[in-house]
């Protein structure tokens, strides 16, 4: 008897958050806590598959959900939707996570903040998968803001000093496009009336009168996608970000989370079909930010910071890939770019432990100690440089195919990015594992243990074999059209940049090390900035803040002006209250001296009274001076008397008003 | 059963008179069980509460003042009821919360309870003179609160109330006479107004009668230019205090907004609505922003308020302008859910801050740091609120605030850009707030710290627990709010 679909379907997503909270609860098992991750993405690859295996994947059309709550007429729904798009990225998603889990497992072992970082490994699957799995805007958004919290969460739990300002640093500029999405989809939902993606989708149907409204709300939801996913201008965020353990790089910094905002193009992308120019936006950013970051990527000098503009560099291509309207391109980028990515991350990861840092200056001559991982260095390193028959090759391919079909004009462009792409990974590696003059070595170096190695193992197995699988199988499960090849000269062409990259990378490193090229550097900033293109970024993430800083300042000489307006209102009340006061005392000597008067002229009345009534106000009086007293007791001032005094009059005013009402009745 | 509920503190509160100040236990006992017995009573109301029906529920009116045809009338509603609920946990939670305190026991339960009273009235009153009676009952109470047990500048922050306070009751008093004496015959009568709509005319007072609510209301809501005595009331004010402050007063202004402004005066509102909204966007910006400026935790909190309320008046004005009859529901229920969720996490939020000054005796930010290691306990559940008033799904914040976020975007895309723009910088501010006190290294001069007692942290708890509950399934409370909604 086979489980039913929904409840597979719900198990992906909750299978990793019950990790999270059972990770919670047991938090002082020390050997436990670190498998919950592992066994909660494990049982989410295994529902996926069960799913996937029951039916033919291009078949699958799983929902389920329902409505959320109503507002006005506008329906909020949850739900989540299996289709061929969905599957395929999820299984992607929990499959890395799995890797990326078993890897931390070992790698994680000695840290002190282990417990929190794997619950939140978890709890990021999660959100991760139902982003991916999301049929509703609402849950979408959830999901993605979910994912911006745990990634805050992972890095501010590294115990390193940069931590903290780096982790608010992501999530504040990722909330910044964050609002932008939410802008732009809640636009979407008000005109569709639901937030259920059918019905979003459903918007490209409906002709002139909302046409006319749709491309603000896509330009919106592609600046928040553009800001995920770290692409120029928003990319400061993420080279900072890489003070995170290793496994966060690779699961979140390059293989799932920054492919959000591809992910959530493709979802939406047939509404974006039909708007070209938000399109051709979508392509520029790309491409731009794909040169960009990867002459940026050329000059870093620490390992993981080239891996990380790598990253801006591979989504911009993914972008590019959508920007030229052709979705299939950039899902095949996507899932292997998250495959050879993730292994170069965690291989980085192994480095680091095993030599004690990541910059590339102080490694170097790694190969003969730790050639098992080397290799799996090169490996992925070669994928990432579409070398054929790679994983990147196939991939790299179809994005170069779908840019010469559609925007054929800049399709001389990927070669030269292929030849600046394979210059860095070349460099990158060649720095690390190779001799090369002044290289130190390590001079303790730590074998990476088993349990690194063998995710770092089955990525990388995963991008050799990957590339041609999907390049098969792919075009069927997707129903989605494929470019058109690109003929053999532009192959050749291509061939040749990468292998150029090769040879000038070995060829620098080994006659100088990995320090940036002055001439080069010089003649690359000739062309690009790049150095500038970095520090404009860096300076546009810190010149925000010191804006607002400003407007922070702006706003207390507000406030001191409205306190001192306060506070001339308060001196003037009280002295109008001394005013009334003298006035009181002035009314009272009258009163006094009048009954003084009285009393002589009346003395025998008075003698009479005196006994009856006098008393009872006598008694009223030390009455009304012991209160007085008690209230002064009570370090109030005459202000309290004041109020008292006042809501005393109200209430009596109150009953009066009642007795009259009453009397006249 | 609404009388029972709105007085019951009341009661409770004149029977702690009776009890002699040496009981101290005693004293608090029957103060938290009668506020128990009344969260117990407005539960009990929700329970009864039918939300297909837009009327008015548990109506009593009976006459009060016959000269003036006034009436003892109150009743429920969907957008009443939610606050009379929060009203009644806050004031069960606030009392717990001092229970261990033994120094001038009776004094203050008397106080909480009788405000207690004076909050439940406001949220039932139908009778514009009740509602005065029982706002300024609601009041009252929190000037002897900040005068006795504030801290040091207490009196100075106690005039301010005061006086802003007291010049904001004076022009709502004078638009309620308005109101009335615009009535033919003269009623103070709040469904009978919204029926004969007096002013809906273009008469030249009118604008005069709605500066005066928006007066009256804006003070305590706060609406940005009047808002100044926030930040020293809740500075100056004991923890206590603050909760009921930020959690319920302020609710009486959002309150007092959609009800009578808007039932009464909805033409004059409309007129004045794009003003009123790009104020409310003001709020929304310049909260964060004055927020990012302070250096006293209390007080940067505070002003998270004003900007956090500044929804509020962004949904009441939405709402006047929102086209079709669903967008305006989607900015009322916007607003409602917006004041609900804040007396949650605000609240919540300040009791934090007073379990960690009780602890360090500072609220200094640049005093903390690290207390991640020192304090896991508060620095997680601190993390949590701050996550939900920055508007994490999830949370309650979101709900409230992307429905009014949406309505605004639907009628003026610059009023949204300044609130993106200023939820942009209230996410900054918490982000930034985490990491220097909850991570990062501690300074030198870091007070010895301790865990705060359990019972204060459980409080707070409790509150965030709300706050996802609501957070995850609003149909829990928006089912409710529609009702009202669409009676208005």
């Amino acid at each position: 008897m086979s489980p039913p679909p929904d409840a597979l379907l719900l198990a992906v997503p909750l299978a990793p958050l019950t990790a999270m909270l059972a990770g919670i609860a047991g938090r002082r098992r020390a050997r436990l806590v670190a498998w919950w991750p592992v066994a909660g993405t494990a049982l989410s690859v295994a529902a996926l598959l069960w799913l996937g295996l029951a039916q033919p994947v291009a078949a699958l059309g799983l929902r389920l959900g329902g409505a959320w709550f109503d507002a006005g007429a506008l329906r909020l729904t949850l739900g989540l939707r299996l289709d061929a798009l969905s599957w395929t990225v999820a299984l992607l998603v929990a499959a890395v996570a799995l890797a990326v889990n078993v890897f931390a497992a070992a790698f994680m072992r000695e840290q002190s903040e282990r417990a929190g970082f794997h619950a939140a490994m978890s709890g990021f699957a999660a959100a991760m998968l139902t982003l991916v799995l999301a049929d509703s805007l609402v849950l979408l958004f959830a999901a993605w803001e979910w994912v911006g919290a745990a990634s805050w969460l992972l890095i501010a739990l590294r115990r390193e000093p940069a931590a903290p300002a780096a982790a608010a640093k992501a999530f504040v500029m990722t909330r910044c496009g964050d609002l932008a999405l939410l802008a732009g989809w809640l636009l979407l939902a008000l005109l569709a009336g639901s937030t259920a993606l059918d019905a979003v989708l459903g918007l490209a149907a409906r002709g002139a009168p909302v046409d006319r409204w749709l491309p603000l709300p896509l330009l919106l939801i592609a600046v928040g996608a553009l800001t995920k996913s770290a692409q120029l201008p928003f990319s400061a965020w993420l080279p900072d970000a890489m003070v995170a353990q290793a496994p966060v790089s690779a699961l979140l910094h390059s293989a799932t989370m920054v492919a959000a905002g591809a992910w959530l193009l493709l979802r939406l992308f047939p509404l974006y079909e039909a708007q070209p120019l938000v399109l051709a936006l979508i392509f520029a950013v790309g491409l731009s930010g794909a040169l960009l970051a990867a002459l940026v990527a050329c000059v870093q000098r620490d390992l993981k910071r080239v891996l990380a503009w790598s990253t801006i560099s591979h989504l911009g291509q993914t972008l590019a890939a959508l920007g030229a309207a052709v979705p299939f391109a950039a899902v095949f980028h996507l899932c292997t770019h998250a495959v050879f990515k993730s292994a170069l991350f965690l291989a980085a990861g192994s480095v680091e432990h095993a030599a004690g840092s990541h910059r590339l200056d102080r490694l170097g001559e790694l190969r003969r100690r730790l050639p098992l991982l080397a290799g799996l260095f090169a490996v992925s390193a070669l994928a990432l440089a579409e070398v054929p028959p790679l994983a990147g090759f196939y991939s790299g391919e179809s994005v170069f195919a779908a840019v010469l079909q559609n925007r054929t004009a800049f399709a001389p462009l990927l070669p030269v990015l292929a030849f600046v792409s394979t210059f860095y990974i070349a460099r990158a590696y060649y720095a690390t594992f190779e001799r090369w003059p002044g290289a130190r070595g390590a001079s303790s170096l730590e074998p990476p243990r088993a349990g690194e190695l063998l995710p770092v193992l089955g990525l990388a197995v995963a991008a050799i074999v990957l590339g041609a699988w999907l390049a098969h199988s792919l075009p069927a499960v997707l129903g989605l059209s494929e470019p058109e090849p690109s003929d053999l000269g532009w192959r050749i062409t291509r061939l040749a940049a990468v292998v150029a990259g090769i040879c000038a990378a070995v060829f620098r490193v080994r006659a100088v090390g990995p320090a940036p090229a002055r001439i080069g550097a010089a003649a690359a900033a000739a062309v690009v900035p790049v150095r500038g293109v970095e520090r404009a970024l860096d300076r546009v993430a810190t010149g925000v803040p010191a804006l607002v800083h400003h407007g922070a300042r702006a706003t207390q000489t507000i406030e001191a002006a409205l306190d001192r307006a306060a506070s001339l209102l308060a001196r003037h009340a009280l002295r109008l209250a001394a005013l009334a006061h003298a006035l009181d005392q002035g009314l009272d000597r009258l009163g006094r001296a009048a009954t003084a008067r009285g009393a002589r002229a009346g003395v025998r009345v008075d003698a009479i009274e005196r006994r009856g009534f006098a008393a009872g106000a006598d008694r009223l009086a030390t009455a009304t001076a012991r209160w007085a007293r008690r209230a002064q007791r009570a370090q109030t001032g005459p202000l309290y008397a004041y109020t008292a005094a006042l809501f005393v009059w109200l209430l009596g005013g109150v009953v009066l008003l009642w007795l009259i009402g009453a009397a006249a009745a | 059963m609404l009388s029972v509920t709105i007085f019951l503190p009341l009661a409770t509160a004149l029977l702690v008179l009776v009890i002699p100040a040496a009981h101290t236990g005693l004293i608090r006992g029957a103060g938290i069980a009668g506020a128990a017995a009344t969260l117990a009573a407005s539960l009990l109301l929700w329970s009864g509460y039918d939300s297909a029906d837009p009327a008015l529920q548990w109506r009593q009116r009976v006459v009060w003042v016959d000269a003036l045809n006034a009436h003892y009338d109150v009743g429920v509603d969907g957008l009443s009821l939610p606050l009379i609920v929060l009203t009644a946990l806050l004031l069960t939670l606030t009392l717990i919360y001092v229970a261990g305190r033994r120094e001038r026991a009776k004094m203050q339960v008397f106080l909480f309870l009788l405000m207690g009273t004076g909050l439940l009235g406001v949220f039932a009153a139908q009778d514009l003179l009740l509602f005065y009676l029982f706002f300024e009952v609601a009041l009252v109470p929190m000037y002897f609160i900040i005068g006795i047990w504030g801290h040091e500048r207490r009196r100075y922050a106690a005039l301010k109330f005061f006086l802003y306070t007291r010049l904001a009751s004076l022009a709502m008093l004078l638009s309620f006479l308005a109101l009335y004496l615009a009535m033919e015959p003269h009623s103070f009568s709040l469904p009978e107004i919204a029926r004969a709509q007096p002013y809906a005319a273009a008469t030249p007072g009118a604008g005069l009668v709605l500066l005066g609510l928006v007066i009256g209301f804006g003070v305590k809501l706060p609406i940005v230019p009047l808002h100044n005595w926030l930040p020293d009331a809740h500075v100056e004010a004991p923890t206590e205090g603050s909760i009921m402050l930020a959690a319920v007063q302020l609710k009486m202004g959002g309150y007092g907004l959609l009800r009578v402004a808007l039932e009464a005066l909805p033409e004059v509102v409309q007129r004045h609505a794009v003003a009123l909204l790009w104020l409310g966007a003001v709020g929304v910006i310049y909260g964060a922003l004055a927020a990012l400026a302070q250096r006293d935790l209390k007080r940067l909190i505070a002003y998270t308020s004003v900007s956090h309320m500044g929804f509020v008046t962004l949904g009441f004005a939405a709402a006047a302008l929102a086209g079709s009859e669903s967008l305006r529901r989607f900015a009322l229920t916007g607003a409602s859910f917006q004041m609900v969720s804040h007396g949650l996490l605000t609240g919540a939020m300040f009791l934090m801050v007073g379990l960690l000054e009780a602890r360090a005796g500072t609220r200094e930010i640049a005093r903390f740091g690290g207390l991640l290691g020192r304090l896991p306990r508060w620095s997680a559940l601190f993390a949590v609120l701050a996550f939900g008033s920055l508007g994490l799904p999830g949370m309650s914040g979101f709900v409230g605030e992307f429905q009014v976020l949406g309505a605004t975007l639907a009628t003026s895309l610059g009023a949204a850009l300044l609130v993106l723009i200023g939820l942009a910088v209230t996410t900054g501010l918490y982000l930034h707030l985490l990491s220097r006190i909850v991570l990062g290294g501690a300074p030198a001069s870091m007070p010895a710290l301790a865990e705060p007692p359990r019972v204060g942290l459980g409080i707070a708890a409790v509150l965030a627990v709300l706050a996802i509950a609501l957070g995850l399934v609003p149909a829990l409370l928006t089912g409710v709010i529609a009702g009202g909604v669409s009676g208005i």
